[in-house]
């Protein structure tokens, strides 16, 4: 038998791969073992095969069939996790992916519909049908352990969580995009052939001009999920941003985008037909639609009166505000620090005095310095905040763990001081602490706090089911921030009906955003869907009709917010929460 | 057992193990219904569990350790009686010792069992081991009397993947006769059932009238004849598709252009070509044969 196999040399088998080219023009690959090198080994090394040997052949043969994908289109991917079942949405989402969107789509669901669920079991479906090799998720630095301890859990995924330069080339490494974009990490990254990215919180990715978005689009990717509640936040070319860094010229470039879909920034010319050329790329999952079997949720805004001396504290903060806008404006320098403190005045009287302090030390003008100072000692004379003693009240109403969210870190100062000082155990977290803390301060408020205040860039991405009650402190200006932190309690995994209170200061700017805020909803919805109750649940259709005959009726911004501002709020609000 | 898809019940992969651990001569120490203990040989130990750098320090310094024994569950049922078990044990064991340290009070964890299911790492490991060690074989019917004349055969195992954005695979079993070249398909189904015994792969080889090289590119031709002969709808769709994709992407490529700026051009084309060459890698239809056993089989004469 040596003379034949001498002759194997030349077989095209014999390399490890050869390329064939059939007439149906399907290219035909060879690979795995190399026959006549095997079979001659087999004579010559003189190994010895007995009954075992047969009984592990039949094994392998065995092992072979139980991985293979029998057809394009089955989901491996179910039977191979761990302790959870999906949800039927997430397998649908899952399976369209890989079937019709072919591996590069947006997850859109609603904040708490599982996301990561579905991110991991299209992860996984790649990777058993060995289409995926190395993958790279990138997340919020605070939800990298979060991340890659679930990709291990429950969809059994060898996922390693970045810590330095190399942590980079493994094959499967969940870490931050703000990491991975900084030199020397940005270099590694890019210089890796990823079979898939996932990038969590993907509307950071909403600006082409910015680092996170060249970021992306540099990242070689085969496969590429963006993950994200609120695609869109404040202008619809956000959305064209998004489709493009999946697939180019899907929405045509952004001012073929502009000129055939956008009547303005806001509205589209014709939402269906946006709507449908989207869902080629985006797949968007609502609550309303039974995808997920949420306990109920109560939001209700608490109206809040200012107290006299707040009152006139906020008044003179306006009037200073407005002069200030009329100098900076006509000297054309920025009017960015105004904005700041108007939006703090809404949020604390606290925040804003801090603010104003930090002007009393820059300005080099004595009338200024003198006003400046007039103000904050009103301010610091103000006997009682109206906002906490409310929450306060409201925590006394019910006895159960709370999570507070303000926009601001003074403000977050401000609640933790006061709630320390009522006796309320309290825990901080937000987005400057570094990953270790936010896992303790978690731990602690799962465990031992009543209370965690939180502010708005920390909240993104943690999951807080154990908590039943939210008191939004202050309202953020973008309705899809709202979501988010309701977000946090209200998702899969949350047993109990959510109670959200969203404190609503009466006679302030905060009346303007509110209507601004609804604006973009009206927005999202027409291109994405209906939103779950988010600004409040005040039976909407009062509040509705009354906002939209306002706008309806006005011909400037100035005299929608008189109009706002004239509404019969307490009306309106009656019989809010749910 | 389901041949096509196999595995997906818990009492195949029992069957499964059991074989398995068999084969490689673990000893089992414990058998209850769905459960099993088995105390394993250093080389199968090091296949099982992923510790290089254990076994490492154990061979550097010439260690004596014990051997790794393996508790696995086949049922949810068998994990929660026999981690209860093992918990009780736990107990006894502690309270029988004169003085149990404080290690032992704080630290030390009664042993747990594991749950083998689809997907499970010490599975996923077993698969990787029988991928090995399941490769070649040599092999004619235990029955056969000791010098019967054999024909021998060449059986090729694999898999034919159709691979564009997403994936579709078969398995094959191809059986080409060294003595005439006859094919025939699903070889290894048709002799499976047959209880066999190692054979010298030469002693089955000796009666061979064909080269191996021969016998491959028989089994080649027809292989490739049969995948001709099937319906490559999905291929032609995929190009379709890919081609669609590449036109919209060299659309929107060519309406960014900047002329003024040829650094920024010459960036964008570079972005350009990058994510052409990905579109193309994923999404180009192929078929790949995979190759991942090869037998010898000695068949006796039928007269």
């Amino acid at each position: 038998m040596n003379k034949p196999l001498q002759s194997t040399i030349a077989s095209p088998v014999n390399a490890a791969s050869s390329l064939v080219r059939r007439d149906s023009e399907v290219p035909i690959v060879w690979t795995g073992i190399p026959v006549e090198e095997s079979i001659e080994s087999m004579v010559h090394a003189g190994r010895q095969f007995d009954e075992r040997s047969w009984h592990l052949f039949q094994l392998c043969a065995i092992a072979t069939r139980a991985k293979m994908a029998p057809t394009f289109e089955e989901m491996l991917a179910i039977e191979h996790v761990q302790g959870f079942v999906p949800l039927p949405h997430q397998v649908e989402t899952a399976k369209r992916v890989v079937r019709e969107l072919r591996g590069r789509a947006i997850l859109a669901d609603e904040v708490g519909l599982g996301k990561t669920i579905e991110a991991g079991l299209i992860l996984k479906e790649y990777l058993l049908r060995g289409l995926v090799k190395k993958a790279l998720i990138l997340v919020p630095a605070s939800l990298v352990l979060q991340w890659t301890k679930e990709l291990n859990d429950k969809f059994r995924i060898d996922a390693t969580p970045q810590r330095d330069e190399w942590s980079w080339e493994n094959d499967i490494v969940v870490g931050s995009l703000d990491t991975a974009k900084r030199p020397p990490h940005r270099e590694v990254v890019l210089n890796q052939s990823w079979d898939m990215v996932i990038i969590d919180e993907a509307h950071k990715l909403k600006n082409q001009r910015t680092k996170n978005w060249q970021m992306a689009n540099e990242i070689p990717s085969k496969y590429l999920l963006l993950l994200t509640a609120t695609p869109m936040q404040n202008q619809l070319k956000e959305l064209h941003t998004l489709v493009t860094l999946l697939r180019p010229g899907h929405l045509g470039s952004a001012s073929q985008f502009a000129a055939e879909h956008m009547a303005d920034r806001r509205t589209a010319k014709d939402a269906n037909k946006l709507r449908e050329t989207v869902s080629d790329i985006m797949i968007r999952n609502r609550r309303s639609e039974g995808g997920a079997r949420l306990p109920k949720r109560h939001v209700q805004v608490v109206e809040l009166e200012l107290s006299e001396p707040e009152r006139v504290f906020y008044d003179r903060v306006q009037s200073l505000l407005k002069r200030e806008y009329e100098e900076r404006m006509s000297m054309h320098v920025s009017i960015l620090p105004l904005l700041t403190l108007q939006r703090e005045i809404c949020s604390s009287s606290y925040a804003a005095l801090i603010s104003l302090e930090k002007m009393l030390k820059r300005t080099q003008r004595a009338d200024r310095q003198q006003q400046l100072a007039e103000l904050i000692d009103l301010g610091s004379k103000i006997p009682e905040y109206t906002k906490i003693t409310r929450v306060m009240e409201l925590l006394d109403q019910f006895d159960d763990k709370c999570i507070i969210f303000t926009e601001y870190r003074a403000t977050q100062d401000f609640i933790m001081y006061m709630l320390k000082k009522r006796g309320i155990s309290a825990v901080p977290f937000r987005g400057g602490f570094k990953r270790g803390k936010k896992d303790w301060m978690k731990e602690l408020f799962s465990r031992k706090t009543r209370v965690l205040v939180a502010t708005e860039s920390g909240g993104e991405g943690i999951n807080l089911q154990f908590c039943h009650y939210m008191i939004n402190y202050d309202l953020p200006w973008n309705p899809m921030r709202l979501e988010q932190r309701i977000g946090r309690i209200h998702r899969l995994g949350q047993t109990n009906e959510c109670h959200v209170f969203n404190l609503a200061t009466k006679d302030t700017i905060e009346q303007h955003i509110v209507h601004i805020l609804y604006e973009k909803v009206r927005m999202f919805e027409s291109v994405i869907g209906t939103l779950d109750d988010i600004v409040s649940d005040v039976r909407y259709d009062a509040w509705e009709k009354k906002v939209f005959e306002a706008t309806m009726t006005s011909s400037s911004h100035q005299e929608l917010g008189t109009k706002l501002k004239n509404l019969d709020w307490a009306s309106v609000t009656n019989g809010k929460g749910r | 057992m389901d041949v096509q898809h196999p595995l997906r019940t818990d009492e195949e992969r029992l069957k499964f193990c059991d074989v398995y651990f068999d084969a490689v001569g673990a000893e089992r120490t414990v058998e209850r219904p769905m459960y099993r203990e088995y105390v394993l040989p250093r080389d199968v130990d090091k296949e099982l569990t992923d510790r290089p750098f254990y076994w490492l320090w154990v061979e550097r310094t010439n260690q004596h350790v014990e051997p790794t024994t393996l508790r696995l569950a086949f049922s949810d049922e068998a994990k929660q009686r026999e981690d209860a078990r093992l918990v009780e044990e736990h107990q006894q064991m502690l309270a029988a010792q004169q003085q149990p340290t404080g290690y032992d009070i704080l630290f030390r964890k009664p042993k747990q069992t594991e749950r083998i299911d689809l997907g499970c790492f010490r599975l996923e490991k077993l698969f990787d081991s029988v991928r090995e060690r399941g490769k070649t074989v040599s092999v004619c019917p235990a029955q056969a009397p000791e010098g019967a004349v054999h024909v021998p055969w060449m059986m090729l195992n694999g898999l034919i993947q159709q691979v564009t954005d997403s994936v579709s695979e078969e398995w094959f079993s191809v059986g080409i006769c060294l003595a005439n070249l006859q094919v025939e398909f699903n070889f290894y189904d048709k002799i499976a059932h047959i209880p066999m015994r190692g054979c010298a792969p030469s002693r089955v080889l000796g009666g061979a009238k064909h080269t191996a090289a021969e016998a491959v590119q028989r089994a080649k031709a027809a292989l490739e004849k049969q995948i001709a002969q099937k319906d490559h709808h999905w291929a032609e769709e995929a190009r379709e598709r890919l081609m669609d994709d590449l036109a919209q992407l060299d659309t929107y490529y060519s309406s960014m252009r900047h002329e003024d700026d040829p650094e920024r051009q010459a960036a964008m084309e570079r972005e350009h070509q990058r994510k052409r060459e990905q579109l193309i890698a994923k999404s180009t239809p192929r078929i790949a044969i995979q190759l991942s056993q090869i037998g010898i089989v000695g068949l006796p004469l039928v007269r």
